[in-house]
């Protein structure tokens, strides 16, 4: 239990939160692994505008997932802890849901809605569909 | 610090892996302190919730009920205990009534709790629905982070 944590990291607050959540689930198991996922939504091929190079875009999208991950990587420092960080082009959902169980995860840790869902919304659609994805517990911070 | 967990419960399969998960959690970190609460809520299906006010109107009847709900109320706890009990863990015990989800909240935040750890979807809901109407209200109102277990 807490051995082997996902965090999914899009940058958002409630994902900043549930970040601070690390320093006490170390204090629970002090023998705590953590790993900073951050997900891009796969970019489509077809249809760009000749003026858009796909090479490009990519690239675009690795430097934002990289520059998220190194501020965790910041963040988490900060409270004395270190992480591996992973950054994949996907659904957000599926990913997370994929790599808790491929990983052997314990625990996946996440805000209850992220960067692109709306105020109101009490659940964001990739909390909702981790929910139905994951088997393993799912700790969910506001 | 994570000390104080609320651990809801409405007897479910999911509720009782919950218990199964926090009385784990107490293993691991001794200093923790386990709260069980069960919320008892007026039926919630129409024909449950017909027959109540029907009943509720005829002081004998209206009675039988109440028993009924207090009885299922102590048979939920007892299934949730029972999980402690076996791995060894003391829990206190809380009763309330009302909306399940509000009163969740409520004692979650009177009682100072730092985490709750509950099923995704208890025993009056469908199947079908990923997460239960109860977690999810309760989502919304918390106070503090919550574990989902399914």
């Amino acid at each position: 239990m807490f051995a082997k944590v996902l965090l999914a990291a899009d940058g958002s607050e409630p994902s900043l939160r549930a970040a601070a959540m690390l320093p006490q689930l170390k204090e629970l198991n002090p023998d705590l692994q953590v790993t900073v996922l951050t997900v891009y939504p796969q970019l489509p091929n077809a249809g760009l505008s000749p003026l858009l190079n796909y090479g490009q875009l990519v690239e675009a999208a690795e430097e934002y997932m990289a520059e998220i991950a190194a501020r965790y990587r910041e963040l988490l420092a900060g409270w004395g802890l270190t992480a591996e960080t992973r950054q994949v082009f996907g659904d957000p959902g599926e990913v997370i849901a994929r790599e808790a169980e491929r990983g052997g995860y314990d625990l996946i840790l996440m805000g209850t809605r992220g960067l692109t869902n709306l105020e109101g919304l009490v659940l964001g659609s990739v909390a909702h569909k981790v929910l139905h994805l994951a088997r393993v517990p799912v700790m969910l911070v506001k | 610090m994570i000390k104080k967990v609320l651990v809801p419960t409405d007897g479910s399969p999911t509720a009782l892996r919950a218990a199964a998960y926090a009385a784990e959690l107490k293993k691991l970190a001794p200093e923790v302190e386990i709260t069980v609460l069960t919320v008892q809520s007026v039926p919630r299906d129409l024909v449950g919730r017909k027959l109540y006010w029907l009943a509720a109107e005829r002081p004998v009847s209206g009675e039988v009920i109440e028993e009924a709900i207090a009885e299922e109320q102590e048979r939920i706890l007892e299934a949730t205990t029972r999980v402690f009990r076996e791995a060894g863990v003391e829990v206190k015990v809380e009763r309330r009534a009302g909306d399940a989800a509000e009163e969740i909240a409520a004692l979650a935040r009177e009682g100072g709790f730092d985490l709750i750890v509950m099923g995704t979807r208890g025993a009056s809901e469908l199947s079908g629905l990923l997460v239960g109407s109860v977690s999810h209200k309760l989502l919304h109102l918390a106070p503090c982070p919550v574990i989902l277990i399914k």
